[in-house]
């Protein structure tokens, strides 16, 4: 028999302990793309994508009985998804720092080593344009340009203002055309 | 999930930035063949290997413990999480009742302070009277005559060692003795004195 793919029905039937892990993977199976590819926007690296997602998956399994009905599923799993990507950037630029052998491989220097990287393509000089951003702005472009996603869901999962967001999501624009037009 | 309309979205983007809007929306990244099917069980796989450890931990440390329902016995209010809010959105939701106040306050305040002040001086009145009752020494000296000589007895019976010194009896007239003493010099009243028998003072407790 086919599991519901509706939020409400899937929280009801992860509540069912016989029910629980059905209803789990039929909410990774709905979400994992979205997830996923919002989070590899973020940490570049499959690998790094990889573990990301599988955290967030995690949180979503241990706090998913207290998840508040009146919230929407998808904007709370993108405020964790977000969460944990900024969590493994900050982590990784501490390594960064502390690191011995002087590599200093920032998101751009991940991006060229993808084994697509084609430095004459404008979708990759706009992935090079997008890392020169600042994260939280970084993210608010990625919701926005890639996800279309709308500023009321993106202020709940972000906790800030439509209106300061507008306003980032300009600056960013604005920043990238500049990157794209000098490069 | 509800998205708005890639129109509006490419609208405002060519409003800011007509290079940017021409780039084609293109996911440049790929993942391995296969990826998105072996995801949710390797995670649930993960979840399991998890809680099997927190399991195998708590057993090895006490399976009294192990053994125990991890449900919480304590109850909510029905309803109680689904009208949990956070505190801005409780702030923005239910704004705090307004009680209004009188218009007149000075005429309450003045009824407040003329009840306070009433009661404050009537009980300083009672106070003092019930003080001076306490300490008049009239009314002593006119319940003394009540008291019996055998009730005084056991009343003084009660304080130990207290001894009634005995009147120092000075013999004959006093203004006799006065004049007597008006033509003695001090020569005299020593040589007085030592032929007296020793006067020993009256012990006081």
């Amino acid at each position: 028999m086919a599991i519901t793919t509706d939020d409400k029905e899937l929280l009801e039937l992860f509540r069912d302990p016989s029910q629980r892990e059905r209803a789990y993977t039929a909410i990774v199976k709905k979400y994992q793309e979205k997830i996923y590819w919002h989070v590899r926007r973020m940490v570049i690296d499959h690998d790094d994508a990889h573990d990301v997602v599988q955290n967030v998956f995690i949180k979503v399994w241990k706090s998913l009985d207290n998840f508040r009905e009146d919230a929407k599923l998808y904007t709370w799993l993108y405020r964790i998804a977000s969460n944990e990507s900024l969590t493994f950037i900050e982590q990784q630029k501490k390594r960064q720092t502390v690191s011995f052998d002087g590599e200093q491989s920032g998101m751009a220097d991940r991006l060229k080593a993808d084994k697509d990287f084609d430095a004459n393509k404008l979708e990759w000089k706009l992935q090079l344009a997008i890392q020169q951003l600042p994260e939280k702005q970084k993210l608010v472009f990625s919701l926005r340009y890639y996800d279309e996603m709308p500023y009321e869901d993106m202020s709940r999962i972000l906790e800030t203002s439509e209106g300061a967001l507008k306003a980032s999501y300009h600056h960013a624009v604005k920043k990238i055309e500049e990157y794209i037009l000098n490069h | 999930m509800m998205m708005r309309g890639k129109s509006d979205i490419q609208v405002e983007l060519e409003s800011l930035s007509k290079e940017v809007s021409e780039i084609p929306v293109k996911q440049v990244f790929t993942v391995p063949e296969g990826y998105f099917d072996l995801l949710p069980e390797l995670i649930l796989d993960r979840i399991r290997a998890m809680e099997g450890e927190h399991e195998e931990e708590i057993s090895s440390l006490s399976p009294l413990l192990a053994g125990i329902s991890r449900k919480m016995p304590m109850s909510v209010p029905e309803g109680y999480f689904s009208e949990v809010r956070f505190p801005s959105e409780t702030a923005a939701k239910s704004p705090s009742p307004v009680v209004s106040m009188p218009k007149n306050r000075f005429r309450l305040y003045a009824v407040a302070a003329s009840l306070i002040a009433i009661l404050g001086f009537g009980t300083l009145i009672y106070n003092m009277s019930q003080l001076q009752g306490s300490l008049d020494p009239l009314s002593v000296s006119k319940e003394l005559p009540k008291v019996s000589e055998k009730e005084m007895d056991e009343f003084l019976s009660g304080f130990p060692d207290i001894t009634v010194p005995e009147p120092i009896v000075v013999a004959g007239n006093p203004a006799e003795a006065e004049e007597m003493m008006r033509d003695i010099d001090e020569e005299g009243l020593k040589d007085f004195l030592s032929d007296q028998p020793e006067i020993t003072p009256q012990k006081l407790n």
